[in-house]
Parts: structure tokens; C-alpha cells; sequence
């Protein structure tokens, strides 16, 4: 098997020393190209495993490798930062600059990058996420959705092989989290980038190929969203949901028809009902 | 939103003093401070007059621009006058009333000095009317760098600043929502003695302080995992060039030293 | 007492060169004990509509009434009028500021001048209609809260002033399920027990599951408004506004332009009752 593209080992991390764990004995690996949705309550520590992927945090416990770097090894730091960028959850709170085409030449201001090579990489970077037009624009005017695909071309200047992406739609209207997640997928399916999606929007969820759910810190399930998604029961212990289509599936399961029980998305179901009137 | 906040006074179009390179402005500006202060005589503002009527076309800035820029001042400039024109020295008394009486010199001293505070503050008006702040601050991050070897940490302040303009808007927006809430609450910020009034910011304050470190806490962790590492080995998209244009201003504004020294001398 | 806007506009900054129309000559009335959802697109007004009801802002045209008053009249109480339609910003966490739980709740009450006694009074009802629990947060900082439970806390400071009519903008955003879930019972429950309420929402499934009455908004007018049964059947249209619509709706919509025709539904659980009937009883017209 070749090697993992992000992987944690047994990784602990707690917050002060002796408190509480945020994240306790969990283990994941990603290949490369994979996008991946991590789910869990407020507070069950996937924001702690975002930051523990590129390095912000590094484990009480266990072992963070990116690429094969482990990142408690210091001289790996912004090599790992360079390969594995963020976008975070407030669209206001990781724009530097006041003009869009300066901020997204941060980051490559950051790694030294000769200045007459700037502007070319800045401007693949924008059109990459669809906001060349916006190039000398003040982020501040922006929509929140813009904002987070501005943060995206940042990162994506950088030449990352890995996009860590933390709640970047919770403060998102729908159609900005429409922007930011087709991004994501794009930039995953395009450019073979490997996407961690954090989130608890269960529709988000169900367009990754794969989910991983977190629970007090631990890691409880991990599947297709498919897998995942059809233990109804299970999902909402562990304070979840599932997108609606899997919710009518179950309720059409308990009024008796034998619908599958792990329909996704409205076309899947469409095509159930379908089935299910030509036999009826 | 009123005027864009983060440009300051910039007026944003496109001309040869906007284009100049900001240290050279920023050099110019200081140049042009110290000539005003050479001028000996009223009639020696001519030259500084014409300088200026010049340097505005130049920018292609309306003239009623550069005298707004006037407006916050014009107490100042009010106070100036009539302290110089009423409590000056000298004998030669043009009028009297009752205490109050006005002198050759008095009237001499109270247009002298108006002048010069009209002037200064129009010739820096062209700065900052033609410069974007976070240019300015590019500038100056250049200009300081040189001390640098006395660990004067010239690109800690240039990022702080950049930031802070980047946050002003959104601080401002923020204050703006909590204050609306707050009242929503029957919280009253227009009246009351001095003291209430101050304890009814609290409201407002706390939470104003308690987003802006949220805000920094989350803005340092964004910057660090862009691998930001301080000012060392950092490239810039902007470099700062010094052309022919800049060394012609730096020209005019020699003329000008030459032309008011030789007024001051021989008029 | 019902609200009335009466051909309200409103721009703001208007004369300057920055002028922009956020409303225009908006007819509404919120009637007593309904529970209206105002939805649209981003920039479509909503905010700005839900300002108005308690005087935050006022109309550059035409009059926001409350009982037949006007509230913006010069001798009107602006403040007792806050009082009385109680309004929760988005992110209202982020207004909190006192010590603890306890005193940031009795803010609002303290402000109307109500006696300590009345004031914890107040602070215990209101705690308990959002579920929470005195003894435990009462006397915590609200900052040592989670996300949740501070949402609940600053629902429960405009709770405590007793409104008639409760404004709510976005109060979902930003929570997990679980979370969205306790407060939109809570909201449920309030209106149950009497209370009007003014929902702005994204989420077109807590409206589909909340509101007695529908209000879209577009670029500053009010462009559709009636029962959610009559809004949400008309799906083309709000796509075409680029609105979201309840999954039920969505899914019944495209059963129907495949030929299969169901009763005017927008919630699952009606959606399931109708596809159970049709697919298990009267199959025989299917295709």
C-alpha cells in the first residue's frame, strides 16, 4: 500500500496540561486525492484534529505525519504549512490584506517567493476559484462566500497538496456555502488536491466520498457516506443528523415500503419512487 | 458604509503624483514642510502658493478637495489669527477697542503665521490625498528599514499597521451591530450624566473586546499557518522603484528651496 | 397588537453619492400569535425590515404602526417600544458582557427599571423557557459556555423583557444539530404558548417546519407572501430568485414532472404519509 497521505496515529491532545482530552487515541488515514468529511457536535474536537493536521497544534500523544513528516519534527513545520493550508470557519478573520490581490500574495511573500513571479501564480490562483475579476478589490466589501474563495486562492498560490477546510461555510449563506463546497470539490476533482471538509451540515457531508464521524474526542464511524449515513439510529447518538433524503428513506422504511435505506440525494430517491410505482 | 474607510483620504484616480514612489512623497512632503518654515515674509508664500496650484494639477485633484481638507482645522487656523492679530507686540497701533488694540506687526504676524498653517497642511493633504494608507505604510517600512540594525523593528510595525487598517471596517461594523443590540435591550447611550454615559459604554466595550481577541487569536493562527515568520526572508508582491519621475519632482522641489531663499534674501 | 408597515422605504444615506435602496414600499402586517418567516437572498432587506420593528431604524418613507400608532412619532416611547417587540441579532452571543449568566439575562429587565425582586424573577422564567438551568449557569460566566448554551442565554436576555412580539434574525446560524434542533423547539414552544414571532431564515426546513406564514423579500420589496403551503409549492419561481426550498417541496416537484402526482406537501413527514398512501394503496394510476 503506498503511503498515507495524512495520517494520525493514536494522536491525544489535550489543552492544559492533565485537563480534559479534546481529542483522545484517534487514528486516520487519508490518501492521497481523498475528500473527506470529518462530522461531529460542537465541541467533539474536529476543529483540534484541523489544527493538529498542519502543525498549529502538535499532539500531547501519538503521531501527525503529513506526507510522511512527522509534525512534532520543527524542520518540517513550513514545509508542512506550505503542503497543507487551512481555511477557517470566519471569512473576516484570515484576510491580511486590504486589497484581494495582496492577500492572496501572502502566503508567497511568506515563502520568499521572487516578486516579478508573483502576479502570474496570484492570478492562476484567483481564476482557479473563480474570482479573477475581484483581483483589486477590499475583501471588506466582499460576500462571505467570495471572502472564503479569496482565502482558498491564498492557500491554493501556495501550491498545496492538501486543503484543510474548517467550518469555512458555518457563517455561510446557502448559496456562498454552494460557492465555497463546489470549490472544494473542483479543486479535489481537477487538480487532485486532497480535501478534508469539516462540518456539520449533513448535505455537505453526503458529497464527500468519504465521512468520518468524531464523538467526544474519539473517532466512532468511518465510511462512504453511504455506510455512515444509513445507521440513522447511530448518526443521531452521537448528536448528528442525516441529510434528508436518508431521513424520508427511514420514514418510508417504518411505514413499510422497502425503499434502500441509504438514498443520499434527491435524484437517488426520485429514482426509488420511481421503482417503487412500477412495481406497485 | 460612508467613504471607504481603509482609504482614508485617498482620492483614488490615476496620476503622475500618484504614481510617484511613496518614500520619495513621503521624503518630498518633509522637504516641502521645512521650506514653508524658511519663508521669512507674507509675500515669500508666492512661490509656495505656485508650488502647490502646480503640484495639485499635476494630481489632478479638484481644488475644492484640498480645501476641505482644511475644514477639521479651520478652529485651529481661526484661533491662530485672532491670537496673533489681537495680543501682538510693537507700536505701531492701527486700531484700539477698549483693551483690545491691533498693531502693524500684530496684522503682520497673524497673516504670516495663518499662511503657514494653510500651507502646511495642504502640502500634506497631497500626501495622504494621493496615497493609499497601506502604500504609505510600504513607504515608511522602507524608509525606517535602515534602522533595522538598532532593532528597531521596522516591519512588526508596518504589519500592525496594515492589519489595523485592514480591522478598522470591520471593528467599526462590529461596534456599529453591538450597539444596535444593546439598544434592542433598552440600553441608552445618549443621555444621563457623564458618569452613567460612561458605564453604559460597558455594554458595548466588553463584547467590542472580547470579538477583537477572538478576532487576533484567530487572524494569528490564519497568518501562522500561511507561514508567516516575521519580516526575515519575506519577498513583496509591491517592490518600491525609483524612476525618472520621482527624481523630476525631487528637481521642482529644489527650484522651490532656490526660489524662496532667494526671496527670503532679496525681497 | 399587530404591526402594520404601511408603504415603508428605506435608504440609507440618502443624498449622499453612497445612497443605496435597501427597502421599498413594503405593505405588512404581522398579526398577533403568527409565526412569520421573512426569507431571501442575502442583501435582499431582511435585516433592515427586522430593524424597523422595534425603531432601531427609521422608514425614510412611510410608517412602521403598532396598535395603530405610529411608532416613530415624536412623543413616542422608542424605549418601552424595544420593550415590547424584543429583537435577537444574529451571532447574539456576541453581545454578552456581564460576569455572569444571571446578571447578562436581567440586563434587559434592569433597563426597564423593574425592582431586583422582579428582575431575578424574570431571569428564572426566562432561563427556563430556553432550557436553562439556573443552578448550574446562573452564577458562570456566559463565556465559559458552549456555543449552544450562549446562543440560549442571549435569547433568554430578550426573552426576559416579556415582548409581545419576539424579532429573531438567523437565530440557527453557525449551530450543530443537536443544538439547532433544542432551539427551534424552544421557538416552537414560545409561539405555542402565545408569543408572535418574526423568523429571518436561511434554512428553508426550519421554516417549512416553523412558520404559519411565508414573506419573501428581493432586492428590497416584497415580492410573495401566504401560508408556507402556497409559498413552497411554487418552487420554480424561488429558484428562480435563487432560493433554496424545503427538500420535501424540491423532491415532490420533480416526482411531478416525472408523472407522479402527490398532494401539496413541504415537510417529510407529510411527504412520507402521501408516498406510503400512493406507493402501498391506489398504485394502479402510477406512470
Amino acid at each position: 500500500m503506498t503511503q498515507p497521505h495524512l495520517s494520525l496515529q493514536n494522536v491525544t491532545y489535550t489543552y492544559e496540561e492533565n485537563g480534559p482530552e479534546a481529542v483522545s487515541d484517534f487514528s486516520l488515514d487519508v490518501g492521497r486525492g481523498e475528500f473527506v468529511a470529518l462530522l461531529g457536535h460542537n465541541g467533539s474536537g474536529k476543529s483540534t484534529v484541523a489544527k493538529l493536521l498542519n502543525g498549529l497544534y502538535t499532539p500531547t500523544g501519538g503521531n501527525v505525519l503529513v506526507a510522511g513528516m512527522d509534525t512534532q519534527d520543527s524542520q518540517y513545520t513550513w514545509e508542512i504549512r506550505k503542503r497543507c493550508g487551512m481555511v477557517f470557519q470566519n471569512p473576516d478573520n484570515q484576510i491580511v490584506a486590504t486589497v484581494v490581490r495582496e492577500d492572496v500574495a501572502f502566503g508567497l511573500e511568506n515563502l520568499g517567493v521572487p516578486s516579478e513571479d508573483m502576479p502570474a501564480i496570484i492570478d492562476r490562483a484567483l481564476s482557479a476559484v473563480n474570482m479573477a475579476d475581484f483581483a483589486d478589490r477590499a475583501p471588506h466589501m466582499l460576500s462571505g462566500g467570495q471572502k472564503q474563495r479569496i482565502a482558498i486562492a491564498g492557500i491554493l498560490a501556495m501550491q498545496p497538496e492538501i486543503i484543510v477546510l474548517d467550518e469555512a461555510t458555518a457563517m455561510l449563506d446557502p448559496s456562498g456555502r454552494e460557492e465555497v463546497l463546489e470549490t472544494a470539490l473542483r479543486l479535489n476533482r481537477e487538480q487532485g488536491i486532497t480535501v478534508v471538509w469539516i462540518t456539520h451540515f449533513m448535505e455537505e457531508a453526503a458529497r464527500s466520498s468519504r465521512v468520518a464521524v468524531m464523538y467526544k474526542g474519539k473517532l466512532v464511524m468511518d465510511g462512504t457516506p453511504r455506510e455512515v449515513f444509513s445507521q440513522v439510529d447511530l448518526v443521531r447518538e452521537y448528536r448528528l443528523d442525516v441529510p434528508p433524503m436518508t431521513r424520508l428513506a427511514h420514514m418510508l422504511r417504518e411505514r413499510g415500503l422497502d425503499v434502500r435505506p441509504d438514498a443520499l440525494t434527491i435524484p437517488e430517491m426520485r429514482q426509488e419512487v420511481k421503482r417503487l410505482a412500477h412495481h406497485a | 458604509m460612508l467613504r471607504d474607510i481603509t482609504l482614508g483620504q485617498y482620492y483614488p484616480i490615476d496620476s503622475p503624483v500618484h504614481r510617484l514612489d511613496p518614500r520619495i512623497k513621503i521624503l518630498l512632503t518633509m522637504a516641502f514642510i521645512v521650506c514653508v518654515f524658511l519663508v521669512g515674509s507674507p509675500l515669500g508664500y508666492l512661490p509656495i502658493a505656485a508650488y502647490l496650484a502646480w503640484a495639485t494639477w499635476m494630481a489632478r485633484l479638484p481644488a475644492k478637495m484640498m480645501l476641505r481638507s482644511m475644514r477639521p482645522l479651520r478652529i485651529l487656523l481661526i484661533f491662530t489669527f485672532v491670537l496673533n492679530l489681537f495680543f501682538g507686540t510693537g507700536d505701531t497701533e492701527l486700531l484700539r477697542l477698549g483693551f483690545i488694540r491691533v498693531t502693524q506687526e500684530g496684522l503682520y504676524n497673524a497673516i504670516h503665521f495663518s499662511l503657514r498653517l494653510i500651507f502646511l497642511v495642504i502640502g500634506s493633504s497631497l500626501l495622504t490625498l494621493t496615497t493609499p494608507p497601506v502604500t504609505l505604510t510600504d513607504g515608511l517600512e522602507s524608509l525606517v528599514s535602515p534602522l533595522k540594525v538598532i532593532k528597531f523593528p521596522a516591519h512588526e510595525m508596518a504589519m500592525m499597521m496594515t492589519i489595523a487598517l485592514r480591522f478598522i471596517p470591520t471593528l467599526a461594523e462590529e461596534a456599529d451591530k453591538i450597539m444596535k443590540a444593546q439598544s434592542a435591550r433598552g440600553a441608552d447611550f445618549t443621555s444621563g450624566s457623564l458618569k452613567q454615559r460612561a458605564q453604559a459604554l460597558i455594554p458595548l466595550l466588553v463584547p467590542l473586546f472580547v470579538s477583537a481577541f477572538r478576532r487576533a487569536g484567530d487572524l494569528a493562527m490564519a497568518m501562522e499557518s500561511r507561514c508567516y515568520r516575521g519580516g526575515e526572508g519575506r519577498t513583496r508582491l509591491h517592490v518600491l522603484k525609483t524612476g525618472r519621475k520621482d527624481w523630476l519632482a525631487v528637481a521642482s522641489i529644489a527650484v522651490l528651496y532656490a526660489v524662496v531663499l532667494l526671496m527670503a534674501r532679496y525681497v | 397588537m399587530p404591526i402594520t408597515l404601511e408603504k415603508l422605504s428605506h435608504t440609507y444615506q440618502e443624498g449622499s453619492p453612497f445612497q443605496a435602496t435597501a427597502l421599498h414600499d413594503i405593505n405588512l402586517t404581522i398579526q398577533d400569535g403568527e409565526l412569520l418567516a421573512l426569507i431571501g437572498h442575502t442583501g435582499s432587506g431582511k435585516s433592515t425590515l427586522a430593524q424597523h420593528l422595534n425603531g432601531l431604524l427609521k422608514p425614510t418613507a412611510g410608517r412602521v404602526l403598532l396598535d395603530g400608532q405610529d411608532i416613530n412619532q415624536k412623543d413616542a416611547d422608542r424605549r418601552a417600544l424595544r420593550f415590547r417587540v424584543g429583537l435577537v441579532f444574529q451571532y447574539p452571543e456576541h453581545q454578552l458582557f456581564e460576569e455572569t449568566v444571571r446578571k447578562d439575562i436581567g440586563f434587559g429587565p434592569r433597563n426597564m427599571g423593574l425592582s431586583e425582586q422582579e428582575v431575578e424573577q424574570r431571569v428564572h422564567e426566562a432561563m427556563d423557557k430556553t432550557g436553562l438551568v439556573y443552578d448550574e449557569v446562573g452564577e458562570k460566566s456566559p463565556f465559559e459556555l458552549s456555543g449552544g448554551q450562549m446562543r440560549r442565554v442571549a435569547l433568554a436576555g430578550v426573552l426576559a423583557m416579556k415582548p409581545d412580539i419576539l424579532v429573531l434574525d438567523e437565530p440557527t446560524a453557525g449551530l450543530d444539530p443537536r443544538a439547532r434542533d433544542f432551539l427551534l423547539s424552544d421557538i416552537a414552544r414560545l409561539h405555542r404558548e402565545g408569543t408572535t414571532v418574526v423568523m429571518i431564515s436561511h434554512s428553508m426546513d426550519d421554516v417549512a417546519r416553523l412558520a404559519t406564514r411565508v414573506a419573501v423579500l428581493e432586492k428590497g420589496r416584497l415580492v410573495m407572501e401566504g401560508p408556507p403551503g402556497d409559498i413552497f409549492t411554487q418552487v420554480d419561481r424561488l429558484t428562480a430568485m435563487g432560493l433554496d426550498v424545503p427538500q420535501a417541496s424540491k423532491l415532490r416537484h420533480e416526482l411531478e414532472a416525472e408523472g407522479i402526482v402527490l398532494p401539496p406537501c413541504y415537510l417529510l413527514d407529510d411527504l412520507a404519509d402521501h408516498l406510503a398512501h400512493r406507493l402501498k394503496g391506489g398504485a394502479a394510476d402510477a406512470t
